[in-house]
């Protein structure tokens, strides 16, 4: 009987994390490596969010022999992974995702994410290998790019914050040419394991 | 006992709405017509094998050309699909080739041992092709039509081997 119970409070906690108004719903959770996501959806647009910790940061960047410096300046941010799809439930064009105008405030500041153009330009005094540029360059979400239905990308958001911080994040596109917000609240990045 | 009956049928309601707003990654599946089909941008580059690949040389066929990453979750994820469409495929004068991008040898040697494949795995060490082609995330596929132009795209992981998507594939190469 406690198995009953359990499954209509775990449903009712997941019902309970979304919210239904104007068709938007944000659901909250964590995976199985406890990492937590955030994953919002709007308008057959679909984004979801999860922490990168640090650790996993620095084996992912390692391995793509990026210089262990610039791999403590990289883990010493927040990212997160990003996976956005447009899942064609609408019929009105595709989507156009500039992140450069995306902004997060966290302690009262507002600051724009931070672009692989940013990171080259705090890694000039380091010297990263072409082939380590290549992957960090295709390792982060694009800057911007446009989604027809169907199509989806994965890659890094980086925040710039501080690991363990807590922030909004707002979140624009374009839809047939019309400018989109919304807001994820209360998002944390993560901490040192 | 109300478990048993009503809760279960509380249970089962709560479910099928969780069910109905879970999300629903995975669901569609297309490629993307591109517009003005531009010709697709040449390249010569050496698969796994010490093979070359001009792709011009193949004009005549129809060519999907993939490009990814092993690092690249999607890419990885895709691949055996990949090798499925190819066993269907390869003998209707469609030819596969993956372009690895940014990485040696060495590491997609590691990768297909793990993941086996059969179509061409050809390495674009440099970047400089992928610099080329129109795109701006790992994994993306072009079709390249007989004609060498660029005629549709798809962003993003597919499972290929599913006939729906391959249908305008097979069009192509029966015209």
């Amino acid at each position: 009987m406690w198995r009953w119970k359990t499954l209509v409070v775990t449903a009712w906690v997941v019902m309970v994390s979304i919210t239904g108004a104007h068709g938007k719903s944000i659901q909250t959770g964590q995976g199985q490596d406890e990492r937590l996501f955030w994953h919002w959806r709007h308008e057959g647009l679909s984004i979801r969010l999860t922490q990168l910790q640090p650790n996993q940061v620095r084996a992912f960047f390692l391995a793509r022999g990026i210089d262990r410096a610039a791999v403590e300046r990289l883990a010493a941010t927040c990212l997160f992974q990003m996976e956005l799809y447009n899942e064609g439930a609408n019929s009105v064009g595709p989507v156009r995702v500039p992140l450069a105008h995306w902004t997060l405030k966290s302690r009262s500041v507002q600051r724009a994410l931070m672009s692989a153009k940013d990171w080259m330009k705090r890694w000039e005094d380091i010297a990263i290998a072409k082939p380590a540029r290549i992957a960090f360059r295709w390792a982060l979400f694009p800057a911007e790019q446009t989604f027809h239905a169907g199509d989806r990308n994965w890659g890094m958001l980086s925040t710039g914050l501080e690991n363990g911080v807590e922030f909004d994040l707002e979140l624009k596109w374009l839809r047939s040419g019309e400018l989109r917000t919304s807001r994820i609240n209360k998002m944390r990045c993560a901490g040192e394991e | 006992m109300l478990l048993a009956g009503g809760g279960r049928r509380i249970c089962k309601i709560l479910f099928a709405f969780v069910l109905s707003i879970a999300p629903a990654w995975g669901g569609s599946q297309s490629l993307i017509a591109v517009a003005d089909k531009p010709a697709a941008p040449d390249f010569s580059l050496a698969d796994i094998d010490g093979n070359t690949h001009r792709l011009s040389d193949y004009r005549g066929r129809v060519v999907i050309i993939n490009f990814w990453a092993t690092w690249c979750p999607p890419c990885r994820r895709e691949m055996p699909s990949m090798e499925r469409a190819w066993q269907s495929i390869q003998s209707k004068n469609i030819l596969l080739l993956a372009i690895n991008v940014g990485q040696n040898e060495d590491q997609v040697w590691e990768f297909t041992a793990d993941t086996p494949v059969t179509f061409p795995i050809l390495l674009d060490e440099e970047g400089e092709v992928s610099n080329e082609w129109p795109m701006l995330g790992l994994p993306t596929t072009f079709i390249v039509d007989p004609e060498g132009r660029i005629v549709y795209r798809a962003v993003g992981d597919r499972e290929w081997d599913d006939p729906a998507l391959l249908a305008p594939i097979l069009d192509l190469s029966q015209q």
